[in-house]
C-alpha cells in the first residue's frame, strides 16, 4: 500500500492552524440575530406563566419564542437511525422544566447585550416541584418527571414514564443463578460511574439563514447533519427539501454533538423573522444544558471454578439518563454487548436493568458509551475474582478471553436497541495485545507492586477491551467520486469529520484505490445538499462503514476510467494497464495519461462527466480489541495517584493513517484517565451542577500526562477497507479498570466508585488500615 | 466584567484621586487575569501599567518586586535564586499556565486576598512587606488580618534577604486547579515560619508551632511530627467542593512534616 497505512498529516490541519475561517461561528451571516435561551433555575418546576411584555418592548428585540410558537410535538434530540430507539419525550419548550438549565423560552436580538438584557426582562412564575436527584430512588418516586400524555416510544424499549423508567431490558443465556450456585468461587460487587463531560473545545454552535430560493440553510457543529435535517423537518413541519444542513469544521464532539442542540430554536427564529440568526452555547450551557455521560450503578456477579475457569457473568445496571432519554437504551445495552463477549466461554450470562429519569442534566452519547462503564465493572471484578482464586490476572484472561475465530452468543442477541448480528471474530489479536503489553510495561518486574519511598507505592494493572465498527444493517455510508478536468478527483462523503481526521483517512482510502496521490483527491464532507447520505460520526463507524463506501466508489471509478481509456486507445478493456498516472494499451504500447484522458472527456471526444456513487452497509461489526496496561504511583499518606506509564496495544486492523490512529488511541486514553482520576460531576442539594466551567471541572492537562506507549497489532480485517476496523472509541475503555486494578496492586485498596479522587483513595487506605489492625 | 469607563493613568496620584472621588465604583486593574471572568459592572476601571513598576531588583538586603511584576517574570527570575526566596518562584510557577501567569501580577495576587492563592502563603513565610502609596510600609501579615481600609495603591512588595532554606508545596488535583492545600515553610538562623494556605480560607501562619520549633534544642523526627500536629491543630480547615476539611487537615499534616524534614535535612 502506498497511501493507505501511511502517516499523512491531516488534510485540513495546516489551514486550521493558520486560523482560516472554518468553524460554524466563523461562517455566520452578516447581521445575524443573536439567539439566547432563558434557562430554568429549578431542577423541577411547572411554568405557571411567562410574561414577555417588557422584553417585547425593548429596542433591538426581534423575536421571543415560547412554547406557544411551536406545534406540540414529542421528539427525541438523539441523532440515531430512524425510528430511534430513544423515547420521544422532548418538546422544544414545555410547560415543565426538568433540570437546572432546561429551556424555558428564547430571545433573538440585534446584539448580545440586548439579548442578555431581554432575558433579564422576562418574568417567569414557577411552581417548584420536588425533584428526583438520587437515581437509585427514581423508580416509583412520588414525582413523575414525564407526566405528559404525548410522549411515546417508537418500538418497545421498556418505556414506563409513570415509573420514571425511560427504558429497560433483559437477556440471558443459560441459567445464571444455577451456574453461580455451582461455582467454586463467586464475586459479588457493585460499581458506580459518574457523569463525565465531553469537554470538546468548540462549544455547540449553529447559524441559519434563508437563501435566495427561500430555503433554510444552516451551519451546525454537529456529528449528525442528516439526522439534524430529518428531526428539524419533523419538529418544525418544514419540508425536508427546503432544508440544507452544512457541517463545517467541528472542534471536537466525543458524542456530545450527536444530538440536537440549538438547531431548532435558531431555525425557528430565522423562519419567523426571515433574518439570519446564530446561537452559540456558553461554556456554562455546554456543561449544564447539553449532555453528559450516563452515570450508572453496575452490580456484577462472577462465578468460576477453582481451576480458574469463568463460568457465569450476571450484570444488573441502573442507568441515570437525566431529564430526557437521549440514547437511554442504547448506551445501557452497549454496557453489555461490547463488554460481555470478552469472556465468551461462560456457561451462562445475564444482563438486565433499567434506565431511569432524574432531574439532572440529560445524559447522551459519549465516546465509548456504555462500554467504558461496563468495562470498569467487569474488568475490576475479574481482578477481584483472580485475587480470590489466587491466580495471575493475565493468565486468567489468556485462558478465558475471546480469541480469533470464536464467537459469543451475545452478538446475535444484543444490538443497539434491537437484536444483534451473529458474527465470528475474524480478527482478534488479544493474545498478542496482552503479551506485548505485559512486556512493554515490564509487568514481571513490578507486579504486584514495589516501594518507591516510604509513602509512595508503585503498582501495575491491566484490562482488556473491545468495541464495534458501526451498527450492522443500520449504519450506512455513501461516497461519490467525481473526475475533474486535469485528472483530479472530488471525494464527496456524508461522513462527518469532527476533528478526528476522517476526511484525511477517507481521502487516503480513495487515493490508494485510485492509485493516485493524496493531493489528487479533494475531499468535501457533510453537506446535506451536496454529499451523499451518512448517519454521522458515531458508533466507531466512519473508517469501517464510510471507508468501505469510499473504497467501493474508488474501485468503480477506476473501472470506469479503464473503460474510457479503452475507448480512447481503441482496444479491449483487458488490454489496458493503469499505473495511477496513465493508461497503456499493452498491445500497441500506445499511452494516454489520466490528465489527457480527463481533458479529452470534458473537451474533445465523447464528452461526459464521470461521477460515481457507491454505498455500504455493514453486515457485521468487527470489534477492535486492546489491552491497556498502566503503572501508577500512590502516595499512601495523601491519596494522590499519579499515572506514570500507560501502554496500549491495539488491534484495529490496518491503521489507514498510523499517526491519526495513534492520536485517537492516546486522546481516548487521556480522556479515560480524566474520567478515572480528575473529572467529577457533583450536584447541590437543589440539583445544580457544581462543575459548570473549566475552573471547577478538571480535564487532565499536559502536566498530568503519563508516558504513553501505543502499539498496533499486525492485523488485517478482510471485511474492512484495506483491512481496517475502527479506532475512535476503543482507547477510552480500559483506563478506569486498569487504574483501579493498579491501585489495588499498589496498596491493597479496591475502589469501586469513580472518580478516584485523592480524598477517596486516602479514605480507603485508612479503612484498610483499620481493618488490618 | 462590564466596564463603562477605562482610565489609563499617567501618575499614581491621578489613580489615587479617582479612587478617593468615587470609592464605590472605581476599580484598579492589576494584571487583569480575573477581569473577563468577573461578573460585575464597573463605572471606572483604572489601569496602573504606566505608573507602577513591573520588575524585580535587589537593593541592599531587600528584594523589591514592583506590584505589576507578572507571576511568569517571578517564576523565571534569577534574582530569587537565593536562600528561601526560591519558594516564591516555585509558588508562582505553579499558578495555572503561562497564559494566566503572564497576566497575573504579584500586586493583584496580594490585593485580591484570594483564599486559594499560592502566592500569599509563600510571601507570608518570607515576611513580605507591602509598600503603599499613602500608608507606606505594612507587614503582609497585618494587611491580611486588618479590616477593609480606605483606598490605597500597592506599589511594591519587599522581601528581606535572609540566609536560610524554604519549602513550598501546593497540592492540586490537576495543574490548572486551585490548591486543595498549600504549605510554605522558611527556616532561617533566627526563626522559623510556617504557613498553611487554601484551608480553604486565606493563608494562616502557625504561630504556636513556629514557637515550638524556635525554642527546640534537639530536632528529630518525632519532634517534627509533634510540630506538624501542632501546626494543623492551630489553624482551621473547611470544606468546599474541592475537598473536605477533614481531608485537608490530614494532608496538611503530611506536607508540613515533609517540609520540616526537608528544611532540617532529616
Amino acid at each position: 500500500m502506498k497511501v493507505a497505512s501511511v502517516k499523512h498529516s491531516s488534510v485540513d490541519g495546516l489551514g486550521l492552524m493558520l486560523g482560516r475561517p472554518a468553524y460554524t461561528a466563523d461562517l455566520m451571516a452578516k447581521n445575524s440575530l443573536i439567539v439566547k435561551v432563558l434557562r430554568s433555575p429549578h431542577a423541577f418546576a411547572k411554568i405557571v406563566s411567562i410574561d414577555t411584555s417588557n422584553a417585547q418592548q425593548m429596542t433591538g428585540v426581534e423575536c421571543i419564542l415560547t412554547a406557544k410558537d411551536f406545534k406540540r410535538f414529542a421528539y427525541t434530540r438523539a441523532g440515531q437511525g430512524y425510528p430511534e430507539p430513544s423515547p420521544h419525550d422532548k418538546f422544544v419548550f414545555d410547560e415543565y422544566v426538568r433540570y437546572v438549565g432546561d429551556e424555558v423560552c428564547a430571545v433573538a436580538c440585534v446584539d448580545e447585550a440586548t439579548a442578555l438584557e431581554a432575558l433579564k426582562a422576562i418574568k417567569v412564575e414557577y411552581q417548584v416541584l420536588e425533584p428526583v436527584l438520587d437515581f437509585e430512588a427514581a423508580i416509583n418516586h412520588s414525582s413523575i418527571i414525564h407526566p405528559e400524555p404525548e410522549i411515546h416510544e417508537m418500538f418497545p424499549i421498556g418505556f414506563e414514564p409513570k415509573k420514571n423508567i425511560a427504558a429497560s431490558y433483559q437477556m440471558h443465556v443459560g441459567d445464571v443463578e444455577k451456574t453461580l450456585t455451582s461455582s467454586d468461587v463467586v464475586v459479588d460487587e457493585v460499581f458506580y460511574t459518574h457523569a463525565q463531560a465531553h469537554s470538546m473545545m468548540e462549544p455547540h454552535s449553529v447559524n441559519t439563514r434563508l437563501d435566495y430560493m427561500n430555503r433554510l440553510v444552516m451551519y451546525s457543529s454537529t456529528q449528525t447533519p442528516f439526522h439534524v435535517r430529518r428531526i428539524l423537518s419533523q419538529v418544525l413541519t418544514f419540508p425536508l427539501s427546503k432544508i440544507r444542513v452544512i457541517k463545517p469544521r467541528v472542534g471536537g464532539g466525543f458524542g456530545g454533538k450527536q444530538a440536537i442542540h440549538g438547531e431548532i430554536i435558531c431555525s425557528a427564529v430565522t423562519l419567523i423573522t426571515k433574518k439570519p440568526a446564530t446561537l452559540t452555547y456558553t461554556r456554562k450551557e455546554v456543561f449544564e444544558s447539553s449532555y453528559s455521560r450516563h452515570p450508572m450503578r453496575l452490580s456484577i456477579k462472577l462465578g468460576a471454578t477453582k481451576e480458574g475457569v469463568l463460568k457465569a457473568i450476571d450484570c444488573h445496571i441502573l442507568s441515570d439518563t437525566g431529564a430526557y432519554g437521549e440514547h437511554a437504551l442504547t448506551v445501557f445495552m452497549v454496557a453489555g454487548s461490547k463488554v460481555l463477549p470478552l469472556y465468551n466461554k461462560v456457561d451462562s450470562v445475564r444482563f438486565h436493568g433499567e434506565v431511569v429519569y432524574t432531574n439532572h442534566t440529560p445524559a447522551g452519547a459519549f465516546r465509548g458509551y456504555g462500554a467504558i462503564q461496563g468495562n470498569f465493572a467487569l474488568e475490576s471484578a475479574i481482578d477481584i475474582l483472580c485475587k480470590k482464586l489466587d491466580v495471575d490476572p493475565i493468565e486468567f484472561r489468556m485462558k478465558n478471553m475471546i480469541k480469533e475465530g470464536e464467537t459469543s452468543p451475545i452478538f446475535s442477541i444484543m444490538g443497539e436497541g434491537t437484536e444483534g448480528t451473529a458474527m465470528n471474530m475474524d480478527t482478534c489479536k488479544l493474545p498478542f495485545c496482552v503479551q506485548k503489553g505485559k512486556e512493554l510495561i515490564d509487568w514481571t518486574k513490578t507486579y504486584p507492586n514495589k516501594s518507591v519511598s516510604q509513602d509512595i507505592k508503585e503498582g501495575v494493572g491491566m484490562a482488556i477491551a473491545m468495541q464495534g465498527s458501526g451498527i450492522p444493517y443500520i449504519d450506512m455510508g455513501a461516497a461519490t467520486i467525481k473526475l475533474n478536468d486535469d485528472g483530479f478527483f472530488n471525494l464527496l462523503v456524508g461522513a462527518t469529520e469532527i476533528g478526528q481526521g476522517s476526511d484525511t483517512v477517507l481521502s487516503q482510502i480513495a487515493a490508494e484505490a485510485l492509485e493516485t496521490d493524496l493531493s489528487n483527491v479533494i475531499v468535501y464532507s457533510s453537506d446535506s445538499d451536496l454529499t451523499p447520505f451518512d448517519p454521522g460520526a458515531y458508533a466507531s463507524s466512519t473508517t469501517y462503514v464510510s471507508g468501505n463506501a469510499v473504497y467501493l466508489a474508488a474501485l468503480s471509478m477506476k473501472k470506469r476510467l479503464i473503460t474510457e481509456a479503452a475507448l480512447a486507445l481503441r482496444c479491449e478493456e483487458e488490454l489496458i494497464r493503469y499505473d495511477g498516472i496513465g493508461f497503456t494499451n499493452t498491445n500497441t504500447n500506445e499511452q494516454i495519461t489520466l490528465k489527457q484522458l480527463s481533458n479529452r472527456l470534458f473537451y474533445n471526444h465523447d464528452q461526459k462527466q464521470l461521477m460515481i456513487t457507491e454505498s455500504y452497509v455493514g453486515h457485521k461489526s468487527p470489534p477492535p480489541f486492546m489491552a491497556g496496561f498502566v503503572r501508577v504511583q500512590v502516595d499512601t499518606s495523601t491519596g494522590e495517584v499519579r499515572v506514570v506509564d500507560y501502554v496500549s496495544v491495539v488491534d484495529c486492523g490496518t491503521t489507514i493513517n498510523p499517526m491519526l490512529a495513534r492520536g485517537q488511541v492516546e486522546g481516548a486514553i487521556i480522556q479515560g484517565i480524566g474520567m478515572t482520576l480528575y473529572e467529577e460531576a457533583t450536584y447541590s442539594s437543589q440539583g445544580r451542577l457544581h462543575q459548570n466551567d473549566f475552573l471547577s471541572y478538571h480535564i487532565p492537562t499536559r502536566k498530568e500526562l503519563p508516558h504513553l506507549t501505543t502499539v498496533f497489532a499486525d492485523s488485517y480485517e478482510e471485511s474492512g477497507p484495506y483491512g481496517a476496523k475502527s479506532v475512535g472509541e476503543i482507547g477510552i475503555d480500559t483506563p478506569p479498570a486498569a487504574i483501579a486494578n493498579a491501585i489495588y496492586n499498589a496498596c491493597g485498596i479496591r475502589l469501586t466508585t469513580l472518580p478516584f479522587t485523592p480524598e477517596k483513595v486516602l479514605q480507603a487506605i485508612h479503612s484498610l488500615k483499620e481493618k488490618l489492625r | 466584567m462590564k466596564i463603562n469607563e477605562y482610565l489609563r493613568v499617567k501618575t499614581v496620584e491621578e489613580a489615587y484621586h479617582q479612587m478617593i472621588q468615587d470609592p464605590i465604583d472605581s476599580y484598579l486593574i492589576a494584571g487583569g487575569a480575573w477581569t473577563k471572568l468577573t461578573i460585575k459592572e464597573v463605572q471606572t476601571l483604572i489601569d496602573l501599567q504606566d505608573v507602577v513598576k513591573n520588575h524585580i531588583e535587589i537593593k541592599g538586603h531587600m528584594v523589591h518586586l514592583g506590584a505589576m511584576t507578572s507571576l511568569e517574570q517571578i517564576a523565571h527570575s534569577t534574582l530569587l535564586d537565593h536562600h528561601a526566596l526560591v519558594i516564591l518562584k516555585r509558588a508562582a510557577s505553579i499558578v495555572m499556565a503561562p497564559g494566566v501567569r503572564n497576566l497575573a501580577t504579584i500586586g493583584g495576587s496580594v490585593m485580591g486576598k484570594y483564599a486559594f492563592s499560592d502566592i500569599i502563603p509563600a510571601l507570608l513565610a518570607l515576611h513580605a512587606i507591602l509598600v503603599f502609596h499613602k500608608r507606606g510600609n505594612v507587614w503582609l501579615q497585618d494587611f491580611l488580618q486588618e479590616p477593609k481600609k480606605d483606598p490605597d495603591i500597592l506599589l511594591e512588595v519587599l522581601l528581606p534577604i535572609v540566609p536560610g532554606v524554604g519549602y513550598f508545596h501546593a497540592m492540586k488535583k490537576t495543574a490548572l486547579d486551585f490548591s486543595i492545600i498549600s504549605v510554605a515553610i522558611v527556616k532561617t538562623n533566627q526563626r522559623n515560619t510556617m504557613v498553611i494556605g487554601s484551608r480553604p480560607g486565606i493563608a494562616n501562619r502557625c504561630l504556636q508551632a513556629e514557637q515550638l520549633l524556635n525554642e527546640a534544642d534537639i530536632i528529630d523526627e518525632p519532634f517534627l511530627e509533634e510540630v506538624a500536629n501542632k501546626a494543623c491543630s492551630e489553624v482551621d480547615f473547611g470544606t468546599n467542593v474541592r475537598a473536605s476539611g477533614e481531608y485537608r487537615k490530614q494532608i496538611a499534616k503530611v506536607y508540613v512534616l515533609r517540609g520540616l524534614k526537608e528544611v532540617y535535612g532529616l
